[in-house]
């Protein structure tokens, strides 16, 4: 018990930012120690990027889907199904965490508001209407970057086939194409692309949406995680995952400790208390409403309905300065 | 929102003639003399460690006070005021609810006599100047909670820069309440920087915070330690030693109750007693008991009951909730605080207050109660309203509910003992019946 216990006192966020640190370097410049980890990686390891050492998964779905109907349906068709399950499988160990602990696109926008927080520079709260509105454009993305490579060679009713240059287009307008290939020196992708109509507009809203990313993740923590189409598409899967986020809502005060420090805003954590799941569309699984909850057992994360990290009082006055008294009469525990 | 007294002649109104001040001092001695040998003789196996807040009560309203604060005094009437913004700019928060009959009686020269005791005796407190610690304070805070604290600030003595009114939202609907209540803070944060001429800086509303966390600490240990089946400390005294926060220092009190709270682990670990282990378990809610009105929760501790709970604004809730800040920059800390104080506000002035009858069922599983003991002040409306909501819930859950309506006065202590044992021994009679 008592090692357990300690756990669930710990500072997960310092854990994190260590986890974070390390996957970001990895994923980063990962490829110059000649790792490969494959195609099918459910964060933004940007293959535009030459030190990847994968490639997001976003873009091998586009790529697969670039394919005319029978060919889909033919035994090609296996290879987006493997793509795909290989894709949940990774994503149900680690559930929405990936975004949390992984992603190192989420991990440089954290940079970005520490950096933010280190000058004194106050964030935008979003308030409801707009969350729910922004949130809304995830699911489009994830709707275009799924129908646009289908029509490149097939005709829905008769209507035009979509331009070939139109292939991966959510790449084209992705952000982390443009950011993550600088750290590794490559500049390129700031570029406009002037090789046909297509690509000048389409690298043109590219780079309106890097200056957006950067602008946007500095004055609201976790920008792009509101308008990631891999989060809405992982979301989908979420409820299978095996790391799970649950609230008992009895045990709920309704103070809004959870929202308040959540990154992404999310107030249905502190709001619901009549679901059980607390992961919703929006959430990346960093843990920090556990963190901040000082309730027993009122958050709880769980791998396979072993919990491993869950809400204690005792915890959270270890996390949140509880005054020089108790500092010293700890000093004086230790002591005697 | 402020009031207009321009000419001295409408502000004596307001004052307590010297005469009557010098009475009800003498009756508060009174009142202070007889609560502490009531709780400290009339509750057996006290704790040694409690004997600092009883001595605190004993000095309070006595001018040679020896823990006589040398800074900035800003008193307020409500919980809901924070107390983190005055530790922050250097000055000494002290809530001037008080439970005086005696100031009860002065009053109700301003306040219909069907007002809530506790409103009366604040202003009669104001009005007659009669603060703890005997000292004026620099200002008075008061939040607007119910009707009759609403009114009460048109019917001080204080001038304009000595009383300020604190707008609080009654609805709690999310964020167009949330915006509004830290408007309403961030005005009081300008109010309090020119009271003290302190500037609020990032590190000492940090420290303030930190100071206050602590003190939640402890209480929270407290509360932890009473759910033990082991009952080593009473009610009564658990809610006096809370109580006292009002008044006291927050690092002296911490200290104060850090000392209890070992004392309390130290006797669970000899497996010692105080009460039978078949006492009824009651838990107290409704108007908040303040000293020297602790009469309702006395009564039921001599008659053989145990208050292992309270959901009283002036101990059970007063430091329950945290604060919990993302950002250590004033811009994140100060909607942390000003949530902590909305959010999870259980007073039954608010609306929806669905929370409230969740907290109390909680409780009463956390503690194990068997009975709960509802106080009403006559007058209070708020707690009166709720008590109908209260009493169906418990009625689901089958817990017996005992609604009591009390004053400050003395006269119904007889009526009061009657019900209060018969209560009791109707649980006992019942945990019998449940065994057998």
């Amino acid at each position: 018990m008592g090692k357990r216990f300690n756990i669930h006192n710990a500072n997960i966020s310092r854990f994190r930012t260590i986890i974070q640190l390390f996957s970001f370097i990895f994923l980063v410049w990962g490829s110059y120690s000649l790792i490969y980890i494959g195609s099918r990686i459910p964060v933004f390891a940007c293959p535009y990027n030459d030190g990847s050492p994968g490639s997001c998964f976003l873009i091998s779905l586009q790529h697969l889907l670039h394919a005319e109907w029978k060919e889909l349906l033919s035994w090609s068709g296996i290879a987006l199904l493997t793509t795909f399950l290989t894709f949940i499988f990774l994503l149900i160990i680690l559930n929405k965490a990936w975004c949390g602990f992984i992603c190192p696109f989420g991990t440089l926008q954290d940079w970005l508001t520490k950096l933010r927080s280190y000058l004194g520079i106050r964030f935008t709260r979003l308030n409801q209407r707009e969350f729910k509105r922004l949130s809304i454009i995830k699911y489009l993305f994830l709707a275009f970057l799924i129908v646009t490579p289908l029509l490149i060679d097939n005709s829905f009713f008769g209507a035009p086939k979509v331009n070939k240059d139109m292939g991966a287009p959510f790449c084209q307008i992705c952000p982390a194409r443009c950011v993550m290939p600088t750290f590794t020196g490559d500049t390129s992708q700031f570029a406009f692309d002037y090789t046909s109509k297509t690509k000048m507009v389409m690298s043109s809203i590219g780079i309106f949406f890097t200056a957006l990313f950067l602008v946007g993740s500095f004055i609201k923590k976790r920008f792009f995680c509101l308008i990631c189409p891999l989060s809405s598409l992982q979301y989908f899967f979420s409820r299978i995952g095996l790391l799970t986020l649950r609230k008992d809502g009895t045990k709920c005060t309704k103070c809004g400790n959870c929202s308040r420090v959540c990154d992404i805003g999310i107030k249905a954590i502190e709001e619901d208390i009549i679901h059980k799941n607390a992961i919703t569309s929006n959430c990346m699984m960093c843990f920090k409403c556990v963190e901040a909850c000082p309730e027993n057992n009122a958050l709880k994360v769980s791998f396979i309905r072993i919990p491993i990290f869950r809400s204690t009082p005792e915890g959270f006055f270890k996390r949140y300065p509880a005054g020089t008294i108790c500092k010293k009469s700890d000093e004086n525990e230790k002591k005697s | 929102m402020k009031k207009n007294h321009n000419n001295e002649g409408e502000k004596n109104i307001f004052t307590t003639p010297e005469k009557s001040v010098e009475a009800a001092r003498l009756q508060m001695s009174v009142e202070i003399r007889d609560a502490l040998k009531e709780v400290k003789d009339g509750l057996k196996n006290s704790l040694l460690n409690l004997e600092y807040f009883f001595n605190f009560f004993e000095n309070l309203y006595n001018p040679g006070h020896t823990i006589k604060p040398d800074k900035k005094i800003i008193a307020h009437t409500c919980l809901q005021v924070p107390d983190e913004f005055i530790y922050a700019l250097d000055a000494w928060p002290v809530r001037i609810c008080t439970g005086f009959s005696s100031l009860g009686q002065i009053g109700s020269n301003w306040l219909p006599a069907r007002t809530c005791p506790l409103v009366r005796s604040t202003l009669g407190g104001i009005n007659s100047n009669i603060f703890p610690y005997y000292t004026k304070p620099n200002l008075t805070i008061s939040a607007v909670t119910c009707d009759a604290k609403r009114k009460m600030g048109e019917l001080t003595n204080m001038k304009e820069d000595e009383f300020y009114t604190l707008d609080f939202p009654v609805l709690k609907n999310g964020e167009t309440t949330d915006q509004y209540w830290l408007q309403s803070l961030n005005k009081l944060i300008t109010q309090l920087e020119k009271t003290t001429g302190k500037k609020l800086t990032k590190k000492r509303l940090k420290d303030a915070i930190a100071l206050v966390n602590s003190a939640r600490k402890e209480f929270r240990r407290l509360l932890e330690l009473r759910k033990n089946p082991k009952i080593v400390i009473y009610g009564t005294h658990a809610m006096l030693a809370t109580n006292s926060w009002f008044y006291d220092h927050a690092r002296q009190w911490t200290e104060a109750m850090k000392s209890v709270n070992d004392e309390i682990e130290a006797l669970i670990k000899e497996d010692i007693e105080i009460v039978p282990p078949h006492a009824p378990r009651l838990l107290m809610t409704g108007s908040p008991s303040i000293f020297p009105n602790i009469k309702s929760m006395l009564i039921a501790e001599q008659s053989g009951g145990i208050v292992v709970a309270d959901e009283f604004c002036s101990s059970g809730r007063l430091l329950y909730d945290t604060v919990a800040v993302d950002e250590w920059n004033i811009y994140d800390m100060v909607p942390a605080i000003a949530d902590r104080y909305l959010k999870p506000c259980l007073c039954p002035t608010m609306t929806p207050n669905d929370d409230n009858l969740r907290k109390l069922e909680e409780d009463i599983k956390a503690y194990k109660v068997d009975g709960v003991i509802y106080q009403a002040f006559s007058g209070c409306m708020p707690y009166e309203i709720e008590s109908f909501k209260v009493g169906k819930m418990l009625g689901k859950l089958g817990v017996p509910m005992l609604y009591l309506e009390t004053d400050y006065g003395k006269e119904d202590i007889g009526q009061l003992t009657t019900r209060i044992e018969a209560f009791i021994e109707s649980i006992k009679s019942r945990k019998r019946n449940l065994k057998s």
